[in-house]
């Protein structure tokens, strides 16, 4: 069955991304949910209590988008997909069985975390034990889904049983890229939320609340986020092992426009994180020697975006002429005296330094932090309308990155075993993924717009009647 | 005077460095000799600009004075949501013009490729040297060239009249490009034809039907 306007690849597109935004989320979120419910025992500020409790209110609203989302998802494959859906299903019996199982488990955990935070607050400890808990199966829910996407890249061959087909060549690889990836959606996703609420904040108290919400949560995306480029690697060089291919398809063929893209994003990225620090450094009372370094930061962060970005051509694959439509080929390929920057070495060191003046842009603002005197709540509402695009942003990267990892399987469901025959088994030029990217990224806003507006705004007026 | 309005502070000021670069893009750097191995294409040219301009603009954003904190609940969630599409819609736009130019693919009428007759035209997407997308010789062969995943094209004219009772050849082919698979499926082929229609101009159909039909579509 084809679905009428967008076609079963668009659907199962658009409702795929949706489904992982919203289980990324409530994957990434009740980790440093539990984490600050943990420092806020210890360090008795009620704000961390306060943070994971209102992060867990969301969390928990949006545990049933993920729900509804995951049934679509199941219905166009089956209906559009009969055939391949079958293989995965008599193929992974077992593993589908634990997989219900475990989310039963989770759903149970969540409500019980959820639902006990007041009448355990003297139980601490078995509270963020269940927590912990929540967290434990969670994740090895991810990773029993991550081991049939994964097979689908990089087939184990002559697998016996399911189990050697979960424990194929790229499945560590994917969970360490996604475990810290949600941690990473996660805290972004926290300091949307925090930027979200500042904006509809009336009251001082509660815009000091939320402004040291977005920053926390930014703070946690933005550390985990530094790290993702070397489980980026991990993961590039086990496909790479498994198949020279794939890796040529995504950094020389079809799918290197892609990773030009990748890179655009991540350096609007981190220039958003370092666009938002410095507006945090222009509130501080006393720190006004340190504004001499900002122009120079944003000057040297720009610059390593570009050299990171500087592709070794602009063709969209390796067989397009671009005499045969009329370009000159200079106008499309590097110069030949330039060609060594397009190399993975400068490459690597450009994404380096993109960290390096992050983490120098923060040793500043601790710096200011003990010179001068913060007032939380303060800060220009552009702070917060930058951390909205860096959270626009971290979505549609996630939404990009996952349409690499599917469609370097080509016109494969499952690498060289079963092709797809779908009308639809062609890989779309970079321009038709941007703009499925960009309306299911739009979709996710919507929901998580509603979902603070659920939980949130609709609940502090009654608050406030009370 | 004021010190900002001294001429060596000017010559500091992002806006004006944002100035001396782009004009060494686009005045010194078409001027370097081909042979030295350092002249920028103009996609490069393009590219670098992108990024003088992108570096000025967060700068200045960065050095704003600190705007209202707006009243209304729905003047914010306006805000919000228009911050949220302006961000997502760089990329998407940067996506939409990065692999090619739209204006590279060669249109009736246009330029040098005027003298190009419709079929002509239609052998260069059916071939790929376009933006369609996929292009038709990725499963189908022309005169023996191309992939073998559709039937060969190169008489269709003579067999398409005869695929579905009633229909004409030319209404066959052109719903079968604009519909695909869920059209009509020949048989010994699987499903695969996408349906082109939203992802193809009428200038584009009307050049492969020329070149599948024959010239001039007799």
């Amino acid at each position: 069955m084809d679905i009428p306007l967008i076609g079963s690849r668009g659907a199962l597109w658009l409702v795929s991304e949706l489904h992982l935004f919203l289980a990324a989320f409530i994957l990434g979120a009740p980790i440093f949910i539990v984490v600050c419910e943990y420092l806020g025992h210890r360090s008795g500020d009620y704000r961390y209590e306060r943070l994971a409790k209102e992060m867990m209110r969301v969390t928990a609203i949006a545990y049933s988008f993920t729900a509804i989302t995951g049934g679509i998802f199941a219905f166009i494959l089956w209906t559009s997909y009969q055939s391949f859906s079958q293989f995965l299903f008599e193929k992974f019996g077992p593993a589908w069985m634990i997989y219900i199982g475990l989310i039963v488990l989770e759903v149970i955990l969540m409500y019980v975390y959820y639902y006990s935070w007041e009448p355990w607050k003297d139980r601490k400890m078995l509270h963020i034990g269940v927590g912990v808990a929540l967290n434990v199966v969670g994740t090895v829910v991810m990773f029993i889904i991550n081991g049939i996407g994964a097979y689908m890249l990089t087939p184990t061959e002559e697998a016996l049983n399911w189990w050697q087909m979960l424990n194929n060549d790229s499945w560590s690889g994917l969970n360490l890229h996604r475990f810290i990836a949600n941690i990473t959606f996660g805290g972004f996703i926290a300091g949307l939320f925090g930027a979200f609420m500042f904006l509809f904040s009336r009251s001082e108290k509660e815009k000091a609340f939320y402004d040291w919400m977005a920053y926390i949560g930014t703070l946690i995306g933005v550390g985990s986020l530094m790290t993702l480029p070397l489980a980026g690697y991990i993961y590039a060089k086990e496909l790479f092992l498994y198949s020279a291919t794939i890796s040529t398809f995504q950094m020389a063929d079809r799918l290197a426009p892609f990773f030009v893209m990748q890179g655009f994003l991540i350096t609007f990225i981190f220039t958003g994180v370092i666009f938002y620090i410095w507006t945090s450094i222009r509130r501080i009372e006393g720190a006004e020697r340190f504004h001499r370094y900002r122009t120079p930061i944003f000057t040297a962060v720009v610059l390593f975006g570009t050299l990171w970005i500087t592709p070794a051509n602009m063709l969209p694959d390796m067989v397009t002429d671009p005499e045969a439509l009329g370009i000159p080929v200079g106008a499309v390929i590097i110069p030949e005296r330039m060609a060594a920057l397009s190399l993975m070495m400068p490459k690597a060191l450009a994404v380096t330094g993109i960290l390096i003046v992050t983490f120098l842009t923060y040793m500043i603002y601790l710096r200011a932090l003990k010179t001068g005197r913060i007032t939380w709540g303060s800060i220009a509402p552009q702070a917060q309308y930058s951390l909205i695009a860096v959270g626009a942003l971290i979505i549609y990267l996630m939404g990009l990155m996952g349409a690499i990892r599917e469609l370097s399987r080509d016109d494969w469901h499952v690498a060289m075993q079963i092709r797809d025959m779908s009308p639809y088994w062609w890989v779309p030029p970079l321009a038709h993924t941007a703009t499925m990217t960009a309306i299911a990224t739009i979709l996710f806003f919507a929901v998580m717009a509603f979902i603070f507006w659920v939980g949130f705004l609709l609940g502090r007026k009654e608050e406030v009647e009370q | 005077m004021k010190p900002e309005l001294k001429p060596t502070a000017m010559l500091k000021h992002p806006i004006a460095v944002a100035v001396y670069l782009l004009l060494f893009l686009w005045v010194v750097a078409p001027l370097v000799p081909e042979e030295t191995g350092l002249q920028l294409g103009l996609g490069y040219r393009l590219f670098y600009t992108f990024f003088v301009l992108f570096g000025v603009a967060v700068i200045m954003l960065n050095r704003m004075s600190p705007v209202r904190h707006l009243a209304s609940q729905g003047a914010t969630l306006g805000a919000i949501a228009l911050v949220f599409v302006l961000t997502l819609a760089l990329p998407t736009l940067i996506a939409q013009v990065y692999p090619y130019p739209k204006g590279s693919v060669p249109q009736p009428g246009e330029g040098e490729v005027e003298e190009l007759s419709p079929a002509e035209l239609g052998k260069k997407l059916f071939f790929g040297e376009g933006d369609l997308q996929p292009s038709c010789s990725l499963c189908h062969r022309w005169e023996g060239k191309g992939g073998t995943r559709g039937p060969e094209l190169t008489n269709v004219k003579d067999v398409a009249g005869s695929r579905k009772p009633g229909v004409s050849a030319e209404e066959y082919l052109r719903n079968h490009i604009l519909k695909g698979s869920a059209y009509h499926t020949v048989e010994g082929f699987p499903p695969l034809m996408p349906p082109y229609e939203g992802n193809i101009t009428e200038e584009q159909l009307d050049a492969i039907m020329a070149l599948l039909l024959g010239e001039g579509g007799e």
